[in-house]
């Protein structure tokens, strides 16, 4: 009986979980359904592939437009004045550094003028003027002159101005010359042209009105550098003149004992008249030399040099080889950096947006964690 | 003739892109299932097509991830009861929130029960003894399904799995996680609990 109840039960129980009639093919629905779904999530994670490849790409962008303006900010096009002139000092030299420089100005004044004598301070401005070692005759000679109130100083200026006209400023510059006290323009010169116009004068001007001459040259523009000396030759001329006094105080004495000998043996003559040349060509010379010192210090030498405020590179012209081997210089030097820029920007793009890949990977891997935490079937 | 594919074997097919293995699967085991689901979920087919279609969906979403630690099979018994124990947690909520006992927990209510078992026209006079055969039958049956789903949840599941005829027990131990002793003694627990409950509703 109780072998029939179970088996009964055990026929209703199987009864319980058996299907009858025909399958619904639930399968069918499922995969359909599925698909959809798939469909969707993979259109999904395309698409969230694509927003996170933009992004990266956006931010990467980004850092490529930050960091590629300010290396080229840092190479400004605003290149280094190139006056024409050879040599020539940047306006933003101190004047002592003018004076120090540049072996150029010296020999720029050497160009202008070959009276150029070695600097000392200027002296009513910047200070006492400096002896020169080892003079101490002169010394004695110079403070003779200057107890006497005779001063021999030459004196000496060089102006760098900045006008917006430059041409206007060189036509003012040469107009304050005055003719009329013996001064004059030694030198000129205009290069350029609009923009990159640029002058420079050479002005001989009246020691009594050198300040009155560079106070007046300040009004034509903005003074970049100013440099000013003045060298005392008091002690040179005093002594000169001493020495001048002497040879002709010795022709005079020759000339009186040539008169008094003329009935002197012929040997005699013939060396007293060599003698009296021979002091005569001294006192030619040292009257040659006092008149160039007299002249250098009755008139200052004013170097003037006017350009426009920014100027750009004037390349002065040169020969065919030397333009040749610059273009190819340039086309180089370009090249390189060219290829120094790109280099540096490709690098700024992997290093700059690393960081931002990095995150990237790891929401990424976070993600898939999460999506792979699912537990198939609730187990 | 070629050699049978197993079980796993198609699942990796259908992971490869080929759906035709899903339909080897399916006709292999769906029917099993739609029963098994029918008898946890007291008799109700639309349940069972629904807790059926949820594990398809589950097989096919995680197809590339099975990792045969257990057969396919288990796996996926084991996914259609995790989903019949979803919906009747689902069921009972509900009819917590409502008030009142949760449909079909007797079988009385439940469409398929009433597809499956009742009998709506009327009986020719011929068929009278037949008629009552089959209401004394399914009245059995009724019964029978109320004392299955008066049972706890682990004791219900091992017996309808233990008497499902797609399933060993070994496999029934497998797809319950459990060794095969403790399902041999957990079975015989529940056969006399059900026992009981069929035990007062049973003529004497």
């Amino acid at each position: 009986m109780s072998d029939m109840f179970e088996q009964e039960l055990a026929g209703r129980l199987r009864a319980l979980t058996t299907w009858e009639g025909p399958k619904p093919q639930v399968w069918r629905a499922a995969l359909k359904r599925t698909g959809r779904e798939m469909a969707r999530g993979r259109g999904g994670r395309r698409y969230a592939l694509w927003f996170w490849l933009s992004g990266a790409a956006a931010v990467a962008a980004v850092i490529f437009a930050i960091a590629l303006p300010s290396q080229q900010a840092a190479r400004s096009q605003a290149k280094r004045v190139k006056l024409p002139f050879e040599g020539l000092a940047s306006p933003d030299d101190t004047p002592r550094e003018l004076e120090a420089g540049v072996p150029a100005l010296s020999s720029l004044h050497r160009n202008v003028s070959n009276e150029w004598l070695p600097h000392s301070l200027y002296g009513p401005i910047a200070g006492q003027g400096q002896q020169a070692p080892g003079q101490s005759e002169n010394a004695v000679a110079a403070l003779a002159g200057q107890l006497r109130g005779e001063r021999h100083v030459i004196r000496k200026a060089t102006m760098e101005l900045v006008a917006t006209d430059v041409h206007t400023a060189y036509l003012k510059a040469r107009l304050l010359i005055s003719e009329a006290q013996g001064e004059y323009v030694q030198e000129s010169t205009v290069r350029g042209a609009g923009d990159a116009l640029y002058a420079s004068l050479t002005l001989r001007v009246a020691a009594a009105r050198l300040s009155e001459v560079l106070n007046a040259l300040h009004e034509l523009g903005e003074l970049k550098s100013e440099n000013a000396t003045g060298e005392d030759v008091t002690a040179q001329i005093v002594d000169l003149e001493a020495r001048l006094r002497n040879e002709r105080q010795v022709e005079t004495e020759l000339r009186e004992l040539l008169t008094k000998r003329e009935d002197a043996p012929l040997k005699e003559i013939l060396e007293l008249r060599r003698a009296l040349g021979g002091v005569r060509e001294e006192i030619e010379r040292m009257v040659a030399q006092r008149e160039h010192l007299g002249r250098l210090v009755s008139l200052a030498t004013v170097l003037v040099i006017i350009r426009p405020p920014d100027a750009t590179v004037i390349e002065p012209p040169a020969g065919i080889g030397a333009y040749w081997r610059d273009s190819l210089t340039d086309a180089w030097t370009g090249g390189l950096h060219f290829l120094v820029r790109t280099i540096s920007s490709f690098v700024a793009v992997l290093v700059g947006g690393l960081v931002w890949w990095v995150l990237l990977l790891v929401v990424v891997l976070i993600v898939r964690g999460v999506l792979r935490r699912r537990t198939v079937g609730g187990v | 003739m070629p050699a049978e594919r197993s079980d796993e074997q198609l699942l990796a097919d259908f992971a490869g892109g080929r759906s035709a293995a899903l339909g080897e699967l399916a006709r292999r085991y769906e029917r099993a299932l739609l029963g098994l689901a029918a008898g946890l979920l007291g008799g109700r087919r639309e349940l069972a097509c629904d807790a059926v279609q949820e594990a398809w969906v589950r097989v096919i979403r995680f197809a590339g991830r099975f990792r045969g630690e257990s057969r396919f099979k288990t796996w996926m018994y084991r996914i259609v009861i995790n989903q019949c124990r979803t919906l009747l947690d689902n069921e009972r909520a509900l009819a917590d929130g409502v008030g009142g006992s949760p449909a079909g927990a007797s079988g009385e209510d439940c469409p398929g029960f009433t597809e499956q078992s009742r009998d709506p026209g009327p009986a020719p006079a011929g068929a009278a003894h037949a008629a009552k055969r089959e209401s004394d039958e399914g009245e059995t049956e009724d019964a029978l399904r109320r004392a299955v789903a008066a049972l706890p949840e682990e004791r219900r599941a091992i017996i309808l799995l233990c008497y499902h005829e797609g399933l060993t027990h070994p496999e029934a131990a497998e797809v319950l996680q459990i060794p095969p002793g403790t399902l041999k003694s957990r079975l015989h627990a529940a056969l006399g609990e059900l026992r009981e409950l069929l035990g007062k509703e049973a003529p004497a």
